[in-house]
């Protein structure tokens, strides 16, 4: 099978195109870099942003046969922050946690639960701050200057709760994934 | 009489509960289903506050301090707990809701007040403004 993958470069510039057979290109010169073989897999777009760079790269992919998705990483380099690693590592010890892991009684988390959130952090760039609660949520949280914050509150049974605040004023709604993740690229000024 | 307070216990090098570890807590911190755990001051001092927490808490904690004008500004209802411990309380978004919402988490996490850590084993600057 041929397949696709995009690479989204933190700082933004530069967006890498990698295919099999046809080796790595650089969206800024479209020079050869490397080649690389890919597995067959599920690739999955995210994000408001990538949406318009996927425009972009399906140009350079219209010999692939099969390009089955795109998927947009957070490279791992970054300056700032928490990494995609670091919080797919919090998730796992997340779901550890046994009931009244906080004294009062608080629930477990499912491997479903953790499973939908390991799917929106893949998406997400800056990566959030992660918290469970002892409500069965979990929290995905953004902090800018102090008094601004967001937070998508996650529930067992998926729905996501966008609660944000800037300054004083605050306002929180039931959202739909799409809705969250453009939410948090208006936030991070994407 | 000195006006009544609430304090918080958040358990310290528990990246869980910190948005900056053992400074400023995460609003997840302040959530909890049955209703957010507190202890009354009931005219004791804020160390016979603390040293009665101790004694049910194992762990190093961090203690908040909430005040009544707070509560009634987030409009949280404050209910005494119905177990042994007179001190007890839960604050519950309102009355027939037990969980606070992300907005008042959101405020406390923000707003309360470091009045003891136990690491330090010392009654922290306390800010009476609010």
């Amino acid at each position: 099978m041929k397949c696709a993958e995009m690479v989204l470069n933190p700082n933004q510039h530069t967006t890498g195109f990698v295919m099999q057979d046809y080796g790595s290109y650089n969206k800024d010169n479209t020079s050869l870099v490397q080649e690389k073989e890919y597995p067959e897999k599920l690739f999955y777009s995210a994000g408001e942003k990538a949406q318009g760079i996927f425009s972009s790269f399906l140009a350079y992919t219209g010999n692939i046969s099969s390009v089955k998705g795109v998927m947009v990483m957070a490279n791992e380099k970054q300056e700032e922050g928490i990494t995609m690693t670091e919080n797919l590592k919090i998730l796992d010890s997340i779901l550890e946690l046994q009931d009244n892991w906080n004294q009062h009684g608080a629930e477990h988390f499912s491997e479903d639960h953790i499973d939908f959130i390991r799917d929106i952090i893949k998406q997400l760039y800056p990566q959030p701050m992660i918290f469970p609660t002892a409500a069965k949520s979990i929290h995905l949280e953004y902090d800018k200057n102090d008094n601004e914050m967001l937070i998508l509150d996650i529930k067992k049974n998926r729905s996501i709760l966008l609660f944000i605040k800037k300054n004083k004023r605050s306002k929180e709604k039931y959202v739909s994934l799409q809705d969250a993740l453009k939410a948090v690229s208006a936030f991070n000024g994407q | 009489m000195k006006k009544e307070r609430y304090y918080r216990a958040i358990e310290l090098n528990n990246r869980f509960y910190w948005r900056k570890m053992n400074e400023l807590p995460a609003p997840a911190a302040f959530i909890d289903e049955l209703g957010t755990s507190v202890e009354k001051t009931c005219g004791r001092s804020i160390k016979e506050v603390i040293d009665h927490m101790k004694i049910k808490l194992h762990l190093q904690n961090r203690y908040f301090e909430i005040t009544k004008r707070q509560c009634r500004k987030l409009k949280i209802h404050i209910q005494p707990d119905t177990t042994d411990n007179p001190f007890h309380h839960l604050l519950f978004d309102k009355k027939t809701k037990r969980e606070l919402t992300n907005s008042q988490a959101a405020y406390l996490a923000d707003n309360a007040w470091a009045v003891y850590d136990d690491r330090e084993d010392i009654v922290l600057p306390v800010r009476y403004t609010v």
